[in-house]
Formats: C-alpha cells, sequence, structure tokens
C-alpha cells in the first residue's frame, strides 16, 4: 500500500518489504527490530529526515 | 544514552496500546536504542469502551448505533500528545528521533512531521496510512488502494455516525474471530490470539478507534 500511494503522490519514500501480517511486532519482533535498527543506523548516517514505508 | 544513538518514538494503531511494543522495545534497547512508548488518547489507559458492550443480553444493534464516548477525541489530540513524547525523546537523543506509526497511527505521525520536523530524522510507516495532506482517514479505507482489507469488513455501525472507526473485540462468533485474527495477526498462532493470552493484543477497551473524519493537514 505505501510503494502505491507514495507512487502516485511522487513522494520520496524507501520501502522495505516484511513478509508478515499486518502486526509484524507480535509476530516477528525480532525481523521488524532489525529492520527499525537499520533504518536508525542508515538515517544517523545521512542525517536527514526521510519517510520510511515498511510495507507487511 | 549515547549521543550518537537515536531514540525511537513507536505510536501504536487503531484498537491498540502502548503494549503493541512491547516484544520490540526490548530488543531495540538491548541494540542501544531506547524506545518510547504511550497510550494515545482514546486508546489504552484512555479508551472508554461503548456502554453497550458491557449490558447483558448484548443487543448488536444498540452496539452498532451508539454515539462512540471517544467522539470527541480530535486528531489534533493525538498529534500533541506525540509532539510531546518527540520534544522527550529529542532530549534524549540530541535531536535524533525516529517517529515510528503502526496501521492508523500514520495519520498522526505525519501530522507530527508537519509540526516538529527538525526533530525527526526519519518517519516509518509500518503497515501504515501514509494519506496526502487532508485525506481523512475515513477516505482513505474507502479508497481503491484499499479495497482488498480486511478490517473495514469488520466494522461496526457507521464511523460517521458514531464518531468511531468500531470493532467488537470480543467478539465470540466464530467467522468474526477468524476475520479479526485474519486482518490483524494473520501470522500468530492461534494460543497467542485467544482472549486469554498474556499478550492479547487487542485491547478490551478498544472497540473504539479513531473517527474516520480525522486528517491531517498542512498547506504542503
Amino acid at each position: 500500500m505505501i510503494a502505491t500511494v507514495d507512487g502516485a503522490i511522487g513522494g520520496k519514500t524507501t520501502t522495505h518489504t516484511l513478509e508478515s501480517s499486518h502486526s509484524p511486532f507480535l509476530s516477528q519482533p525480532a525481523t521488524l527490530s532489525k529492520i527499525l535498527i537499520d533504518i536508525a543506523v542508515q538515517s544517523l548516517a545521512e542525517q536527514g529526515a526521510d519517510a520510511v514505508g515498511l510495507d507487511t | 544514552m549515547s549521543a550518537t544513538k537515536a531514540v525511537f518514538v513507536l505510536i501504536h494503531g487503531g484498537w491498540h496500546n502502548h503494549s503493541a511494543w512491547d516484544r520490540v522495545t526490548p530488543i531495540l534497547k538491548t541494540n542501544g536504542f531506547a524506545a518510547l512508548t504511550l497510550d494515545l488518547p482514546g486508546a489504552g489507559v484512555n479508551a472508554i469502551a461503548p456502554t453497550s458492550l458491557g449490558i447483558r443480553p448484548f443487543d448488536p444493534a444498540a452496539f452498532a448505533a451508539e454515539r462512540s464516548p471517544i467522539a470527541g477525541v480530535t486528531q489534533e489530540e493525538r498529534t500533541q500528545a506525540v509532539v510531546a513524547l518527540v520534544k522527550e525523546a529529542a532530549s534524549l537523543s540530541d535531536g535524533k528521533v525516529i517517529l515510528v506509526g503502526h496501521s492508523a497511527g500514520g495519520m498522526t505521525i505525519s501530522a507530527v512531521a508537519e509540526q516538529v520536523p527538525n526533530l525527526l530524522l526519519a518517519l516509518v510507516y509500518l503497515a501504515g496510512f501514509m494519506v496526502p495532506n487532508g485525506m481523512p482517514l475515513l477516505a482513505m479505507l474507502q479508497h481503491e488502494t484499499l479495497s482488498s482489507a480486511l478490517a473495514p469488513r469488520l466494522f461496526v455501525g457507521d464511523p460517521a455516525a458514531i464518531g468511531a472507526t468500531r470493532i467488537n473485540v470480543e467478539s465470540t462468533d466464530e467467522a468474526y474471530r477468524s476475520l479479526l485474527k485474519a486482518a490483524f495477526y494473520g501470522d500468530v498462532s492461534e494460543s497467542e490470539f485467544a482472549p486469554a493470552a498474556p499478550l492479547h493484543p487487542l485491547h478490551p477497551g478498544s472497540g473504539d478507534s479513531v473517527d474516520g473524519s480525522g486528517s491531517h493537514d498542512c498547506d504542503g
């Protein structure tokens, strides 16, 4: 959904895909946390406020 | 807290509360990242269940028609609650905040980002509503992009009339509960989804969620 909407409005979003149901914080907390940490590390390196989508 | 680390602010979605993140925050902390959560206005400890939900025998028609006790909770209230938490997080992290919104929480993180963009490193929409400015949640739910979404099939009553998107988290109807699980927790075990599960994800008092008219507005 995120990639579709962002494409339609011409936004600047990096989209990660996680094979899970709607609530990976419950079903895949470790995988979700790793993605969040990777986003943090990348964002700290770039120091820019971008939008990130996480489609499930 | 090291100044080189970011702090996460994690915003739950509709019908949930801060405990949605209970399995994530320990992992983030183990890796050196603090994480702050809250119960949004109208959710969690701030939730008020419709009176008809607790009356026996249960009257489905009354439940579908009752005006939501949280109908008066506004997007602006949710936004300001999260702005305050982002400012707290920024004070812990030298302004390095990563704001995460799950599902309907996406509406709020968009509004927060418009108010305090200088405090944010990134916005993360976790299966979240990243909608064009000014578009209400209800309009997004009715958009063709979400035509296959399961959650709207769970709605009880008319969101516009009752002032909330209402589901029956206490339903004992097998088909309804099956759809509830599929909509939110398709890859969660049956035992974890059982009503008595210690980490049952749907808060019993959270039958009502954000009203359908809430939107984030800016000139951009």
